[in-house]
């Protein structure tokens, strides 16, 4: 099986998050961490898009990401 | 953070578990994401057939192939409304909402005017509410092709 992930971290997205208060230092939100395909061929390939929200007061880095 | 997810040669129910690491507290999060792979030739019994098992949007020239239709057969013995549960930006779905018992609907996928240069390889995923709740993600390509050589 072949996964591979691209990452994209959006700006300062609060209301996504969907939380109002501001977390002391960098922070990330996932507001979904959970899918499922369902029923996948073999063979083919899909995708899904995850949101990550940095909700902190500092400036969120990503360091890594194992595709699992 | 788009996950891309290709079983070649696993099938069954998986699950896999993608790990961030960042700055903050904590330092590591997770996602999850799970499917149930099946092989072309399954004897599984689905509630629907597709006509096709992924929606194609082949280019091979300057004319812009932009929709692509595609059709749902209820093979389930009652009448199903389908939820259209994720579609990527890339494209605009038309999907049937309700399809009678025995009864075939088609659904059509459009490209958004942002992709008139880019091939991509996506999909979308819906849901019919049979007893299962069985969910279905189909493979959207476009992509730039050669054109088929007549045969002789």
């Amino acid at each position: 099986m072949k996964l591979s992930i691209s990452a994209l971290i959006l700006p300062l997205f609060f209301a996504l998050a969907g939380i109002g208060e501001c977390i002391e230092g960098p922070h990330l939100s996932l507001p979904d961490s959970v899918f499922d395909f369902g029923y996948v061929q073999q063979g083919a390939t899909v995708s899904h898009t995850f949101q990550l929200c940095s909700t902190g007061s500092d400036t969120l880095r990503i360091i890594r990401i194992r595709p699992g | 953070m788009e996950i891309v997810f290709n079983p070649v040669k696993l099938r069954g129910p998986l699950w896999r578990l993608p790990e961030i690491t960042t700055n903050g507290v904590p330092e590591k999060k997770q996602v999850k994401i799970s499917a149930y792979v099946y092989k072309a030739d399954t004897r599984l019994k689905f509630p629907i057939v597709m006509d096709h098992p992924r929606i194609d949007l082949p280019q091979y020239g300057e004319e812009i192939i932009d929709t692509a239709r595609f059709e749902i057969k209820n093979v389930s013995g009652r009448d199903l409304h389908i939820t259209l549960i994720e579609s990527p930006p890339e494209i605009s779905v038309e999907m049937p909402k309700f399809i009678k018992a025995g009864g075939t609907a088609s659904g059509m996928v459009r490209l958004e005017d942002s992709t008139r240069n880019i091939n991509f390889w996506k999909s979308i995923t819906f849901e019919v509410d049979d007893e299962k709740h069985s969910r279905f993600t189909i493979p959207v390509e476009k992509s730039q092709r050669l054109p088929e050589m007549p045969s002789r």
